[in-house]
């Protein structure tokens, strides 16, 4: 019998509420563009949902996509959202945000927590690159108008090749336009990138440059300058001391289907964003309490949280393991090696060159 | 005072875990985490019950606590609670 027990339901749900982008980046970890075919979930249903969602005593819904504002019923969802028990966060481009947008965003303002904003470079030539011709400039309108607003914002940058050398630059273009924090990402093996791996994702000279030039700018944006590049910092943080102890530590329990689930436009429901096709169960078939308190996919996948990392395939022998907590759950399953493999993008061996870097070439 | 009995506002989500409870204000997102004890005031003040009814609903859990001590717990808890808004005094 294991020992991991989950809340009573989660604390927040991600709801993308389209998978509809008027972009198609090639770093998108959700399979997005203006083409894709959105037969998903109507204003309707999302509302029943969102009945659920409150009726479950969820604290917090993040909307994404796809591109949230791309989606024609929005405000619906962003007023029954603003009218309830429940506060929320926005991820969006900006792109279709003018001042008509942030001025009725401006009126649920006390029910915001963030609005997360996309921008992957500090000049046109870098950000376009990535996001497509103009989307540079009218990012900028976008942030602009938010900010304008009052609204909390914060950007969010996936650090590929094309854009490594311009997190200083970015950084300090973030400082000046005033949003909150900024987040540097790893690029993740899944969506539109999962195509576009071989082309995006940095060597592991680059990797380490860029690990090097974040804890250098850490120490001067402390709080200000997040994400999972920091995360990774605090990780191999303590890796030489990995000798000094014998305890077997536990996998990560992450907040995937723990204080965290994700609902996507076709209804099904993921244990995160991440796992986007770890599909449990659709919303349209079952409850989400039915789905939080069940057995079948969610159950096999929370055993993940009473493993140790002994139990992880190709981790039993090495000497980091006293400090190594796994990584994330879907790294590996989008790489095809199920949920119970480790974590190439956490593992500190990959990391030192003491295995191939390129664990996706195989797939 | 012992006849003090709380209202609790109505925009607060009131969540029970196994091992506790918690309070969430969605209007200033503030989240706190209550222990059982924490949890049977709450759903005593959710009954409108007055603080005397609170002291001797938790004299049968905790009975080799003197009454004034727990009496004390009690106002102190219920204080924060007003404080960070979750009720009022009724
Ligand atoms: S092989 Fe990698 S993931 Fe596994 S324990 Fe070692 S450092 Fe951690």
């Amino acid at each position: 019998m294991g020992n991991f027990k989950a809340y009573s339901a989660p604390f927040e749900v991600f709801m993308s509420v389209t998978n509809r982008c008027n972009l198609s980046c090639k770093h998108c970890s959700v399979s997005s563009s203006p083409s894709a075919l959105d037969e998903g979930l109507s204003v309707r249903q999302w509302l029943d949902v969102i009945d659920q969602i409150e009726d479950f005593k969820v604290f917090t819904v993040r909307i994404s996509g796809g591109e949230p504002f791309a989606y024609p019923g929005i405000f619906k969802i962003i007023d029954r959202l603003s009218n309830g028990l429940l506060r929320f966060s926005i991820n969006t481009n900006a792109m279709l945000v003018g001042k008509e947008e942030a001025d009725r965003l401006k009126r649920y303002r006390g029910r915001i927590d963030n609005i997360m904003v996309s921008l992957d470079g500090s000049r046109a030539d870098i950000h376009d690159r990535l996001r497509g011709r103009g989307s540079y400039k009218a990012v900028f309108k976008g942030i602009d108008a938010l900010l304008d607003n009052g609204l909390p914002v914060s950007l969010y940058t996936t650090v590929v090749r094309y854009n490594y050398l311009d997190i200083p630059d970015i950084l300090r273009l973030a400082k000046k336009f005033g949003v909150e924090n900024i987040k540097f990402n790893e690029l993740l093996p899944i969506g539109n990138a999962s195509k576009n791996f071989e082309k995006l994702e940095l060597s592991r000279d680059e990797r380490i440059l860029v690990i090097d030039t974040i804890k250098d700018l850490k120490s001067r944006y402390n709080g200000f300058l997040q994400g999972t590049y920091c995360d990774l910092i605090e990780m191999f943080s303590d890796m030489d001391k990995a000798a000094l102890t014998s305890v077997i530590p536990s996998l990560n329990i992450c907040s995937a289907g723990n204080t965290q689930i994700m609902i996507r436009h076709d209804g099904w429901v993921t244990p995160c964003d991440r796992l986007y096709d770890y599909k449990i169960e659709n919303i349209l078939n079952k409850s989400l309490k039915e789905i939080w308190n069940g057995g079948g996919k969610l159950k096999r996948f929370r055993k993940r949280f009473d493993m140790t990392i002994d139990d992880l395939a190709g981790c039993r022998a090495c000497v980091y393991k006293y400090k190594c907590e796994g990584g994330c759950p879907a790294i590996p399953f989008a790489l095809g090696r199920g949920l119970s493999s480790k974590d190439p993008l956490s593992c500190y061996r990959v990391f030192n060159g003491e295995e191939e870097y390129r664990p996706y070439a195989e797939n | 005072m012992d006849t003090d009995c709380f209202i609790i506002n109505d925009r607060t989500v009131f969540r029970e875990e196994d091992d506790g409870a918690f309070l969430f204000d969605p209007e200033t997102g503030s989240l706190n985490c209550l222990n059982k004890t924490g949890a049977y005031i709450w759903r005593m003040c959710e009954k409108g019950a007055y603080k005397k009814e609170i002291i001797e609903g938790l004299q049968s859990s905790f009975k080799d606590v003197p009454e004034d001590s727990l009496s004390e717990d009690i106002s102190t808890f219920l204080k924060l609670m007003e404080e960070a808004g979750f009720i009022t005094k009724g």
